[in-house]
């Protein structure tokens, strides 16, 4: 279980979040909805130890992880993809998978869960020793995901993965991820600005505003919701 | 999937056999080389082994790492202090045990000067190197009665064992540990980097954010490259020793820092073989202007430099012509060919895959 308690973070004078919570239940999916510049790239940052809050804190299961270095994190099976930005260029398709599993002691696992990442996407099976850089945008953001997969992630911080892809590539992305929570238990924090397509695959749903929290509930209910719509969803 | 499967987990079994393998071969090549070659080019032989040991470690370094030093050749200088200091007081120690000491020496200094690296970056992590590489020939220097002051201290020969013959040449003795010692460093450098820490090394270089995202240490990284490259630097420095019988400051200014960067760049930055092409072009290049310049017959004041100068022309041509180095630009040209090969009617073209089925056969 992820949680976010009171979590306010500040760059300089700017205050891009303020006293936001959330939880996030095992084997669940929550959407962080919101226009530019309302915190929700801040948000999944904080929690990855890449910006550190001024204050509030961030649970894994219970246990404090607010001030924890990224890589430490990580290891405690929280997986950030950012924005398009998730994978490493010059290394190969192969590479950037293993890094996934770079801490862990155990190869045999490590190997099995190599083939299930490919499995999943069989898409980067084929690219297996390419350069990142030679992958299209959808094929990155398979790449960032199946290494998640690799790390054995219980946790996923995906941000904005419809940046940039064709509607059917993410649909397809999307659904195997949806698939990963209800067969598996991830964890998955969606932070999106197309919120129809994030609420209908997610549980619950978050709407933030110039870094508040404005909105709250199941996912059917917000999409109902005709003012919260109009208001800050667009659609 | 089971047929790709497969044949990954034999690529990953068989890179140590082929690594091995290579190893094998260079050595085997070079050790009949060096009893076909007279004394001289025996030296100059030892001369690039060297080089290429120091190269070897600045690329995993620099290259892989992406860490900018412009101290090697201080890190060489403790190596080369290290085995003048244990020959000064035993002058019997096996060459062996000399070398890994002084690999070990270098290697602690590494640690140090990791940990202050790895909170530095760029020009900032190039200006302190530097400032390594000017210092420390001072520290020489200054305590004379230790390290001998500008003259430096005598480093003995290392004779060759008796099972050679009374009249075996020392100086191919001495390119035999020589080669011996690069190669067994291209090989251990070499499975390092196909193994988890070559992967967290590129992956620090590529992009630090990203790196600790996946769960990767970014310090402990930086510091470990700089160890293994610190060490790497301690072994070239010590065979320096043995080879040019004296070590003193002189031998170790910053040019020499230098040429070892431009060595890595020329070679192919990031790559092994590249740092024995920069070896080789390091040793050698110097050697034929030299002998052309002397061969036209011109004012002393002339002569002197033309080395140099030529040097540095074949430099910005290498630059210009192959900016990836001698490794990138045989990669192009073995690339070339084999798209020419596979480019007749049906050859593995790229083409538009349906988004499920991954591309047959590959």
């Amino acid at each position: 279980m992820l949680e976010v308690i009171d979590l306010t973070v500040a760059y300089g004078p700017v205050v891009a979040l303020h006293g936001v919570s959330l939880t996030v239940a095992d084997g669940s999916m929550t959407a962080v909805l919101g226009a530019n510049g309302a915190g929700k790239t801040t948000l999944v940052r904080t929690i990855s130890g890449l910006t550190r809050p001024h204050g509030g804190s961030i649970r894994l299961d219970g246990r404090d992880i607010t001030r924890l270095a990224p890589d430490a994190i990580a290891r405690l099976g929280v997986a950030h993809v950012p924005q398009g930005q998730g994978v490493l260029a010059e290394l190969t398709v192969d590479e950037n998978l293993r890094l996934g599993g770079l801490w862990r002691r155990d190869p045999g696992g490590q190997r099995h869960a190599l083939a299930e990442a490919y499995d999943l996407f069989p898409r980067l099976a084929s690219r297996r020793h390419l350069a990142a850089f030679s992958l299209s945008g959808g094929e990155r953001q398979m790449l960032s995901v199946g290494r998640a997969l690799v790390a054995r992630a219980r946790v996923l911080l995906l941000d904005e993965p419809s940046l940039g892809l064709a509607r059917l590539v993410l649909v397809q992305i999307m659904a195997r991820i949806r698939a990963l929570v209800t067969e598996r238990g991830l964890t998955v924090l969606l932070i999106e600005q197309n919120a129809k397509s994030a609420l209908s695959v997610a549980d619950e749903g978050i709407v933030l505003h110039l870094g508040k929290v404005v909105a709250r509930g199941r996912a059917q209910q917000l999409l109902s919701e005709e003012r919260l719509r109009h208001a800050y969803l667009g659609f | 999937m089971v047929a790709v499967r497969s044949r990954a987990d034999r690529l990953v079994a068989s890179t140590l056999r082929r690594h091995l393998l290579i190893a094998l071969g260079a050595a085997v090549v070079l050790l009949l080389l060096s009893a076909q070659i007279g004394a001289y080019d025996d030296y100059n032989l030892t001369a690039v082994a060297i080089f290429a040991v120091a190269a070897a470690g600045l690329t995993l370094l620099t290259g892989l790492n992406g860490q900018l030093s412009l101290g090697h050749g201080a890190l060489m200088a403790i190596g080369a202090y290290t085995t003048s200091l244990l020959l000064k007081d035993h002058r019997q120690l096996p060459v062996i045990v000399v070398l890994l000491i002084s690999v070990v020496s270098a290697g602690v200094i590494g640690i140090a000067f990791g940990y202050a690296a790895a909170r530095l970056r760029g020009p900032y992590l190039a200006g302190a190197t530097l400032t390594l590489a000017v210092a420390l020939p001072q520290v020489a220097t200054r305590y004379k009665s230790i390290f001998g002051g500008e003259s430096g201290l005598t480093v003995p020969p290392s004779a060759p064992p008796d099972w050679l013959g009374a009249d075996f040449p020392p100086e191919r003795w001495l390119a035999w540990i020589a080669v011996a010692a690069a190669v067994v460093t291209m090989l251990l450098l070499a499975n390092l980097l196909r193994s988890a820490p070559g992967r967290a090394f590129k992956a620090v270089r590529d992009n630090e954010a990203a790196a600790a995202l996946a769960g990767i240490d970014v310090a402990r990284t930086q510091v470990l490259a700089f160890v293994i490259s610190a060490a790497c630097a301690g072994l070239a420095g010590a065979l320096f020793a043995y080879w040019s019988g004296i070590t003193s400051p002189a031998g170790f200014s910053l040019s020499l820092s230098l040429q070892l960067i431009t060595a890595i760049v020329i070679g192919g930055l990031g790559s092994l073989a590249g740092a024995v092409w920069g070896s080789i072009v390091l040793v050698f290049v110097p050697l034929l202007t030299s002998g052309l310049a002397s061969s036209v017959h011109l004012p002393s004041a002339v002569a002197d430099n033309l080395p140099l100068a030529i040097y540095g022309g074949i430099l910005v041509i290498a630059m210009l012509v192959a900016p990836h180095g001698i490794q990138g630009a045989l990669r192009r040209i073995l690339a070339i060919g084999r798209a020419r090969r596979e480019h007749t009617p049906g050859g593995g073209q790229k083409g538009v895959v349906d988004w499920d089925d991954p591309a047959p056969g590959t």
